[in-house]
């Protein structure tokens, strides 16, 4: 059997903001085709993990990799590891006035198909190829048309996000609590686009704190993490047995798998 | 012995011995006596007095300009472009709909907007009407007339005076669209009044464009008569040095008045907003949001005055002042102020100053678009929201795109 290849691989990480340490040696093996779960209480350190493997210019890494294939991200401008194919679902998605989202999306698509040797797309082409993709998350055509996520409502602004995914053709997203403010509806809609969009050649990393997204997407693995750190990692009955037992039980660092 | 400011060059200017003789003669007085504004004025207080010193090196434009109107009539609409240029100024060639006022018309107009006020000194509007001999004013009167473009355009170190006076007969709609362009070292001194009578809608852009050390001095008068509507949207870009004042009047209250203006400067540019709107009578609204994009070291000043008289009962009116600052050596000077003495009125008024957002910035990028990109895609976007209520179709005026697109390459 062909053994998979590795997509990204987070080497002994540390890093923090303003001084304050969140990330504390964090290590992590992504291959492709695989769904990963990051469970962890607030202030465990999840979505300072997204931030930091995005770029987020306010996190400082002293020390450690991130190594998305072969290639060490960590010194690249976030623009540049998008365009390699590194996508970051937001927690909670800017609001920009002003800003059209078709016309933000359009600049931002062009910018990965350069980078995939694709031609650019003009107004009319990029319009074909969004319709096409709206389908997936079941949005409206008049969302295109205001600015990027101004007066979305939760639900709205998450399936833009994934929008934005499918658009971009990422090897791996990374998305941090997509569920958070769902219903159960919009919550089956996003993890269907979601299910979708994933592929044999690509992985998918989901932060949330809950289980029920995992029921709509079923991961290959699970990791739990407490500050700062990966303390466990198991597979879909461990995300059962967290929501039974709540995070107390994973408390105790000799747990820790490395 | 008090000083007389710049006798030489007051002299020097040419008189005039029509229309505007008795005018000219009381400004150039008032010039004499008082000159340069006092840094002791609060309205001049922030004004880097240099700039306007500059402005009496300068020899005077004397070409007789002329205003030229010429009708374009296309599918949409029909426009009235009006050109100043060598022509004499009532020999304008007008066209259905528009009628050149008289010489008694334009006296009852300059001496009911010239009564001059012993503790207020305006010296935007006296400079011009020291050294102004050009004019042009007209009524329009008729449904047909929709567009008027108003251009204004000078390309050496002169001072260029322009004054229109446009009145708005009842129960009309035109869109007044003036780009005012100035490059290498000229200076333009710019006075417009509109009159707008009962019932109807006068949509007004001063889209206003300087480089190479170019200055702009623009006064804009307007009053509104009753259940009409105003709407002006100003943009200064480019010049070192350009003060516009607004000064709107609803004569009677019940009349509706928009007001936006939109500052973008860099370098050591110093541009300045002073707004005044008056309410005389009852159940008034106005809209203003005022915004400025500073770089380098420019300097944007604005200063909004909302007057609310006691007669000016149920009164709605909202100022806004919105600042982008791109670089921490820039400056902006705002105070949106309100005067009430009306006690069943709807009033607020607010000012803000920031930077571009680092999230905003991280989330394009994170979409693959690079800072230069998300930077402009930002700047754009707050300039949007004054550009987008363009109270004019861009796409009807091809020097209004044109112009556009220069601000959008900043």
């Amino acid at each position: 059997m062909n053994q998979k290849k590795l997509i990204l691989e987070i080497k002994d990480l540390y890093a923090g903001i303003e001084g304050k340490d969140i990330l504390n040696g964090v290590n992590l093996k992504i291959h492709e085709g695989e769904i990963h779960a990051i469970m962890g209480r607030n202030g465990s350190g999840k979505s300072t993990l997204s931030k930091v493997i995005a770029g987020h210019p306010e996190y400082t890494i002293s020390s450690g990799e991130i190594i998305f294939k072969d290639k060490d991200l960590t010194q690249l401008e976030p623009e540049d590891r998008s365009n390699q194919g590194v996508f970051l679902g937001f927690q909670y998605p800017i609001e920009i006035a002003g800003v059209k989202n078709i016309d933000f999306l359009r600049v931002a698509v062009n910018a990965r198909r350069k980078i995939l040797l694709k031609n650019e797309l003009d107004t009319f082409e990029f319009e074909d190829l969004v319709e096409e993709n709206l389908r997936i998350v079941k949005m409206e055509k008049d969302f295109l048309e205001r600015g990027v996520n101004e007066g979305f409502s939760g639900g709205e602004k998450k399936r833009n996000e994934i929008l934005q995914m499918a658009l971009l053709e990422p090897i791996i997203s990374i998305l941090d609590e997509t569920d958070s403010g769902l219903d159960i509806d919009a919550l089956r809609i996003v993890a269907a686009g979601i299910n979708k969009l994933h592929s044999d050649q690509k992985a998918t990393v989901l932060i949330t704190h809950y289980q029920r997204l995992l029921n709509e997407i079923k991961p290959d693995f699970v990791h739990i993490m407490k500050d700062g750190e990966i303390i466990k990692t198991g597979n879909k009955q461990l995300a059962i047995e967290l929501e039974r037992e709540g995070y107390e039980n994973f408390q105790n660092p000799l747990d820790k798998n490395k | 012995m008090k000083k007389i400011f710049y006798p030489e060059w007051i002299n020097s200017i040419p008189s005039n011995d029509g229309v505007l003789e008795e005018t000219q003669k009381l400004a150039r007085e008032e010039l004499k006596q008082n000159g340069i504004p006092k840094k002791s004025s609060e309205e001049w207080r922030l004004t880097n007095s240099a700039f306007i010193k500059e402005f009496f090196n300068l020899p005077l434009n004397s070409n007789n300009t002329k205003l030229k109107l010429n009708r374009i009539d296309n599918l949409r609409r029909s426009l009235v472009k009006l050109e100043f240029n060598n022509d004499s100024i009532f020999e304008a060639n007008l066209c259905n709909g528009i009628e050149k006022l008289s010489e008694e018309e334009i006296k009852l107009c300059l001496s009911e907007n010239s009564i001059r006020r012993k503790d207020f000194y305006d010296f935007n509007k006296t400079i011009n009407e020291a050294s102004n001999n050009r004019l042009i004013g007209f009524k329009i009167n008729s449904k047909e007339i929709k567009s008027l473009e108003i251009d204004i355009k000078a390309e050496v170190s002169e001072l260029v005076p322009t004054r229109v006076i446009i009145i708005v007969e009842e129960g009309l709609e035109v869109d007044i669209l003036e780009i005012i362009e100035g490059s290498r070292g000229a200076s333009h001194s710019h006075l417009i009044e509109i009159y707008i009578k009962d019932f109807s809608t006068v949509n007004h852009a001063i889209v206003s464009i300087g480089k190479d050390s170019a200055k702009l001095m623009a006064s804009i008068l307007v009053n509104q008569e009753k259940q009409s509507n105003y709407s002006l949207t100003c943009i200064q870009k480019g010049w070192t040095f350009s003060r516009l004042e607004q000064k709107v009047i609803q004569l009677n209250g019940n009349a509706k008045t928009n007001i936006q203006g939109l500052q973008i400067a860099n370098n050591q540019q110093e541009l300045a907003t002073h707004s005044r709107v008056r309410f005389n009578g009852p159940n008034g609204y106005l809209k203003q949001i005022q915004k400025s994009i500073l770089d380098d070291e420019s300097h944007s000043i604005f200063n909004g005055m909302i007057e609310v008289p006691k007669i000016a009962q149920r009164t709605e009116a909202s100022q806004l002042s919105k600042n982008l600052l791109l670089s921490s050596k820039a400056k902006v000077d705002t105070s949106p102020q309100l005067k009430i003495i009306a006690d069943d009125v709807k009033c607020n008024h607010g000012a803000t100053i920031s930077q571009l957002s680092n999230e905003e910035l991280f989330y394009l990028q994170s979409r693959g678009i690079n800072i230069k990109k998300a930077n402009q895609l930002l700047i754009n976007a707050f300039c949007n929201e004054i550009l987008d209520n363009l109270p004019i179709q861009e796409s009807t005026w091809s020097l209004l795109s044109k112009a556009l697109e220069n601000i959008k390459s900043q």
